[in-house]
């Protein structure tokens, strides 16, 4: 199992669509997704409820048939083959063990189909029983397991069949805070030794920071971004995805100018420099954001700002500012005890131009 | 938009096609139900919409007499209902909220009609409470006349309240706890829990039990034979019209008479009263329910529940030991001659032969059962609630319909042109002596409560345990084996006790084609209760209670040995 799985993997999705029909009801669930993954890759499907990451994972399985589109995986179109013909692997949010199989029995039940001899398999599942901590639980049945262990058991499951690709919905969820975090580092850490291609399905916005070499924001059935954590977090391609991730102050502005990939508008009675989307023209209306982490406050007598709420959480304070009217959020996080501003404190408002955006102007869809 | 339609469909025969497992599960259970049930009801339509039956019709609809056979009918439906739903609502409340003791005697005496033989009960009851009865004339002095509507409506109302007592129990169990708390909480009293809490939430329930148990009264047939006296129902002017005075087109056309209000209740049923139920029966128990403290309540309920419980203990009592006297009510010797006659005697045949054939049939009824589940619960496929429609027809539609379609079916060859494409499969002189359509009545009368016990426990499975198997490189057909079956083994079981008990109980569907070569042991029965010979009818119903109960034994034994799965679900029996 330590030798790298050969370097394909590598997965296309060509203007899928998946429309389901309920009597007169239809739910267009993935609409017109083109993606492509490369070999080894951990790409992230993350959005709201609803917004067709299951669906596409499903799709990239084989459990549902593409209403229209095409897959390729490794140059050879595979839309139409069985779920259980194709070289993947599934993690389940569930993790879908066999209640009726001890945990060697799960881990060989696709070695077995494979028609592998008894003392390969054995072999196999011993190592991939080490490798994910569950040594000398082989015998357990799954209900005597741990929810953490249970989901081990999944992975190993998976992992066993040296898959091209390994796909996982929202594997983690069931887990408690703690033990998420402990499961997340284990699986990039087994995804990158072993270098199989994997698309996660998540909802937790940290969970695909931290997992993923690029990360797909879908909503409403169609990508709203594909792009790299960092990409992600600080040139959000839309007002959806940078109020999906994290938190934002968003202010309209007026663009001044052009300046290569910034443009200079004018907030807080001051102008700055800040970089921009390519999209943006001179003289058009757009949206700055601000991370609450970006913002600056300082205490200013005469202000027309004002703190409204102050909420210490221990390793950062997060304020409400009113700002004659409009509400800016902004966080603190390296407080200093004397440094903590009261509420009705009147403040000067600032912020950090190179982490912010400026953003094409769009409709706000009403909350 | 029709042809993104058409494109759908053609990609879903794709993928149909493309597994062939699936093809071939589906073509098996398409043909099984064309066969079984479509072709054999089409004859009977067939027969009874042609030129001549028109003349039926008129005849029966302006005759005061067969008015009064329909009149008859449905007043034994409602009346049957009502009380069944009744006593079964008695005996589930009691299993479920009130503390006293005997309450695993009382649950027994309940499910026993589901092994008991039909004239198990009327037979009994004849002896018991009837002109000479053991109880109504050697006790009080009262030559009881028990034939016609009271004493049918009382031996239906004691052999089909098992429907009713099994559905209600299924839902006072899952009732949640907490409302009864909450309610008690804001002050109500037991009452008025019972009254605006509790009854309310199992109204769906009990509108279901009674409309179940309507159909299968108006389809019974072995009760209005025995018991009916002068009271005729169309299930037995059916049995008169095929077997004494062999007019098909009269058989038809009643058939069809009775088939109208029985499917008609069973689809509002199934579609519309079971789908306003606002609780869910997962199998697992919700929770302690709040038990009736109330002294006058409690043993009030007990005294009325043990009243009902020692009357069906006294009826299969004297089901029991009217085998081994020689003639019950009048000559009380010890006697082991009416088991001789099943045995060894010329009864014996029978016995032999229903016996063989229900354990053919109930291996197939059983797969066929789960195959059917899976194929509506998992698969998604284009007329996948037809299927379960039509699988359902076999309960729903009354036993002698089926037989007479049976019948007209199956007793010539199916020819289409000069091609034959089915032998006749009934009657002497087909092959197998008729087995085959006896064979084929079993397993279509059985499939339904596999399939309805298949569904229940495939709908608490996670569907992902499935598509983990698959995703690992199962096909369907193996998945099915290794991870389906196993898991609804308990439901597996249950389809499989359920056909044979069925089996070997059944009489309206399969009267019509016992042959010499195969004959059937509940129509000996008849034939013995009709001559009087009771003891041999208690002994042959003796023989059959017990076979039954050795065959469950025997299942238990090799389907449902210990993994804890069961448990692990909570599908139990
Ligand atoms: N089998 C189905 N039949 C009909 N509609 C479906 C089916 N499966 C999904 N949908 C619909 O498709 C849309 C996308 O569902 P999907 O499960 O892919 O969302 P999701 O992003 O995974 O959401 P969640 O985060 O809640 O799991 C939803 O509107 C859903 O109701
Ligand atoms: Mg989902």
């Amino acid at each position: 199992m330590t030798t790298q799985t050969s370097p394909s993997g590598h997965l296309l999705l060509n203007s899928i669509s998946k429309v389901f029909e309920q009597g007169s009801n239809r739910v267009r669930a993935v609409d017109n997704v083109s993606l492509e993954i490369h070999g080894g890759e951990f790409i992230t499907l993350l959005g709201p409820s609803g917004c067709g990451k299951t669906t596409t994972l499903r799709l990239i399985a084989g459990f549902e048939l593409p209403s229209s589109g095409q897959l390729v995986l490794d140059k050879r179109d595979i839309a139409n083959l069985p779920p259980n013909q194709r070289p993947m692997a599934m993690v389940f949010q569930s993790y879908a063990l066999f209640p009726h199989l001890n945990v060697f029995e799960n881990v060989a039940y696709g070695l077995h189909l494979k028609k592998m001899k008894d003392n390969e398999i054995r072999e196999a599942v011993e190592i991939v029983l080490n490798m994910m901590n569950l040594t000398g639980l082989g015998k357990r049945s799954p209900s005597q397991l741990s929810g953490g262990q249970q989901q081990r058991v999944a992975l190993a499951r998976a992992m066993v069949m040296k898959p091209k690709v390994l796909l996982f919905d929202e594997p983690l969820s069931n887990l408690d805070a703690k033990l998420r975090i402990q499961m997340r580092v284990e699986i990039r850490r087994l995804q990158q030794r072993l270098g199989i291609t994997s698309i996660y399905v998540t909802h937790d916005q940290v969970e695909a920071m931290s997992l993923s070499d690029r990360i797909v924001v879908m909503n409403k059935g169609r990508i709203e971004q594909v792009g790299t954590p960092v990409e992600i977090f600080l040139r959000p391609a839309s007002l959806f995805v940078a109020d999906f991730i994290g938190r934002a102050n968003f202010i309209e502005v007026t663009v001044l100018g052009r300046q290569g990939d910034s443009c200079v508008v004018k907030a807080f009675g001051a102008d700055f420099k800040v970089p921009c989307s390519p999209i943006i023209e001179t003289g058009k209306q757009a949206y700055l954001m601000i991370r609450p982490e970006m913002m600056k406050l300082t205490p200013q007598t005469g202000s027309k700002a004002q703190i409204r709420s102050t909420i210490y959480l221990g390793s950062s304070v997060e304020y409400e500012v009113d700002d004659g009217g409009s509400m800016l959020m902004a966080v603190d996080t390296q407080p200093h005890f004397e440094n903590i501003l009261s509420e009705g404190t009147p403040v000067a408002v600032s912020f950090d131009p190179s982490t912010s955006y400026v953003l094409p102007y769009e409709e706000r869809p009403s909350k | 938009m029709a042809t993104i339609s058409l494109k759908r469909r053609l990609g879903e025969f794709r993928r149909i096609g493309s597994d062939w497992t699936l093809l071939v599960g589906l073509l098996v259970v398409v043909l099984f139900l064309g066969v079984a049930i479509i072709y054999p009801l089409s004859k009977m339509l067939g027969v009874s919409f042609t030129a001549e039956s028109f003349a039926y019709y008129v005849r029966y609809f302006s005759s005061p007499v067969y008015q009064g056979i329909m009149w008859n009918t449905i007043q034994l439906g409602l009346v049957v209902g009502l009380f069944g739903t009744a006593l079964g609502f008695l005996f589930a409340y009691v299993q479920v909220r009130v503390d006293v003791p005997f309450k695993k005697f009382m649950n027994l005496m309940a499910l026993m009609p589901i092994i008991s033989p039909p004239f198990a009960v009327a037979t009994a009851a004849i002896v018991l409470f009837g002109r000479g009865g053991l109880i109504t004339y050697r006790l009080f002095g009262i030559r009881y006349n028990l034939y016609g509507f009271t004493g049918l409506t009382i031996v239906l109302t004691l052999s089909l309240f098992t429907v009713a007592y099994m559905n209600l129990q299924g839902m006072l169990r899952a009732l949640d706890p907490s409302l009864d708390e909450a309610a008690t909480n804001l002050g109500a009293s037991k009452w008025h829990v019972f009254r605006t809490i509790t009854l309310p939430m199992l109204i769906p329930g009990i509108a279901s039990s009674f409309l179940l148990l309507f159909v299968e009264a108006i389809a019974d047939l072995a009760n209005p034979l025995v018991l009916g006296g002068d009271f005729t129902v169309l299930a037995s002017r059916v049995y008169i019209a095929i077997s004494g005075e062999y007019d098909i087109f009269a058989g038809s056309v009643l058939s069809v008479i009775l088939l109208v209000p029985s499917l008609t209740v069973f689809i509002v049923q199934r579609y519309w009263v079971s789908r306003k139920s606002v609780i869910s029966v997962t199998g697992k128990p919700a929770g302690k329910p709040t038990m009736i403290t109330n002294p006058i309540v409690r043993w009030g309920l007990f005294a009325l529940t043990m009243f009902f419980s020692l009357l069906i203990l006294l009826i299969y009592g004297t089901v029991f030991v009217g085998a081994f006297t020689e003639l019950f009510g009048i000559n009380y010797t010890p006697t082991l001659r009416h088991f001789e006659f099943v045995v060894l005697g010329l009864g014996s045949q029978a016995m032999m032969d229903t016996t063989k054939m229900s354990l053919i049939a109930t291996p197939i009824a059983g797969v066929l059962g789960m195959l059917i589940a899976w194929l509506v619960v998992r698969k998604h496929f284009t007329g996948r609630s037809l299927i379960d429609f039509i699988s359902m027809l076999g309960i729903a539609l009354p036993g002698t319909v089926l037989g007479i379609g049976y019948l007209l079916a199956f007793n010539k060859p199916a020819d289409i042109g000069s091609i034959t494409l089915l032998p006749p499969l009934a009657g002497g002189t087909a092959i197998a002596g008729g087995t085959i359509a006896l064979i084929l009545a079993y397993v279509v009368r059985s499939v339904p409560a596999g399939v309805r016990a298949g569904v229940a426990s495939l709908q608490q499975i996670d569907p992902s345990i499935e598509e983990a198997s698959i995703s690992l490189g199962a096909d369907n057909a193996t998945t099915f084996r290794k991870v389906t079956l196993p898991l609804i083994r308990p439901a597996f079981l249950t389809g499989l006790v359920y056909s044979f008990a069925r089996s070997m109980t059944s009489l309206s569907a399969v009267i019509f084609l016992s042959t010499p070569y195969a004959k059937i042991m509940t129509a000996q029965i008849l034939n013995e209760v009709d001559a009087g010979r009771f003891g041999n009818a208690f002994a042959y119903c003796d023989i059959l209670i017990i076979m039954v109960l050795i065959v469950i034994g025997i299942l238990y034994f090799v389907v449902g040995t210990t993994t804890g799965v069961e448990r692990d679900f909570g599908v139990s029996l």
